[in-house]
């Protein structure tokens, strides 16, 4: 595949070689700067919120108070299938018999 | 052993704000260079520095030692005058129509309040820039490294992921483009 020829002719080229020398006047470097930290820091600012979000998300007391009524729960509904199996075993029967009583 | 622009790099990464001042300070000069090529305007190319040097800040933690830090900034700044025309194409849409080839030879004329130095090759740039801005944005960001950097299609494609195959028919199709536009505003 042939590359056509750059626009024009010779005043194509010509055009080219006078854009190519065109140089920006200088920024304020300072001002970039400024805004570069500016924006650093807000970053920063932003990645230190996120951990108190999630400790909002999950607060200490309904933590602890949430972890108590699970715990209360489950010994309450483990203690009751236990009694129930209990009386079913082969063997209760024989520590009924040496204890006495029940179990 | 690592260059100093990644020890700066690093340090910037880790949040130290002195190194990233002092990476803009080193590197400001080459990508206004760049996206001059890019900009209408002295105060767009300020938006498009800054934007630059902010992409800069928010990839950071994506950078990755083994990628030499300017390269990684070069291809900010393309993407950033790619989207720079991207967004200049769109709004050109919908605010106003495309000037005409009658208009062209008049909007080359550089503003008056514009700094610059020599007045001939601002009037240059400001000429091929105005071509430039009718192509699709890509090509118009493919010439504008090709002819106004000198980059080479290879180097464009690998800037902007492309492949060579690609690269060298969308630059064809553009030049042609570009050369049917340049003759429809140039008296013969």
């Amino acid at each position: 595949m042939n590359t056509p020829p750059d626009p024009g002719d010779s005043r194509w080229d010509d055009l080219l070689a006078r854009a190519r020398k065109d140089q920006p006047a200088p920024l304020d470097l300072a001002a970039l700067q400024r805004s570069v930290s500016l924006e650093a820091r807000r970053l920063a600012s932003a990645r230190r919120a996120e951990a108190p979000d999630w400790t909002a998300l999950l607060p200490f007391r309904s933590l602890v108070s949430s972890c108590l009524a699970g715990t209360c729960a489950f010994t309450l509904i483990a203690s009751w299938q236990v009694w129930q199996w209990w009386q079913v075993m082969p063997w209760a029967q024989w520590v009924v018999a040496s204890s006495g009583g029940a179990p | 052993m690592s260059s100093p622009d990644s020890s700066l790099a690093e340090q910037a990464k880790a949040g130290d704000l002195e190194a990233m001042n002092q990476l803009v300070a080193e590197h400001h000069a080459a990508i206004t260079r760049l996206l001059w090529r890019f900009a209408r305007s002295h105060a767009d190319l300020e938006d498009l520095v800054q934007e630059t040097f902010l992409r800069m800040v928010r990839g950071l933690p994506a950078w990755r030692p083994q990628q030499p830090f300017a390269h990684w900034l070069q291809r900010i700044a393309t993407n950033t005058g790619r989207d720079y025309f991207r967004r200049n194409r769109i709004r050109d849409r919908w605010q106003a129509p495309l000037p005409s080839a009658d208009d062209a030879a008049t909007a080359t004329q550089p503003e008056a309040v514009e700094p610059g130095g020599d007045p001939a090759a601002r009037a240059a740039a400001e000429e091929v820039k105005h071509l430039l801005a009718r192509l699709a944005p890509d090509d118009a960001a493919l010439l504008t490294l090709h002819h106004l950097e000198g980059w080479s299609l290879v180097d464009i494609a690998a800037q902007y992921g492309w492949t060579v195959t690609a690269t060298k028919l969308r630059a064809w199709r553009a030049r042609r483009q570009l050369r049917a536009l340049y003759l429809s505003v140039t008296p013969s």
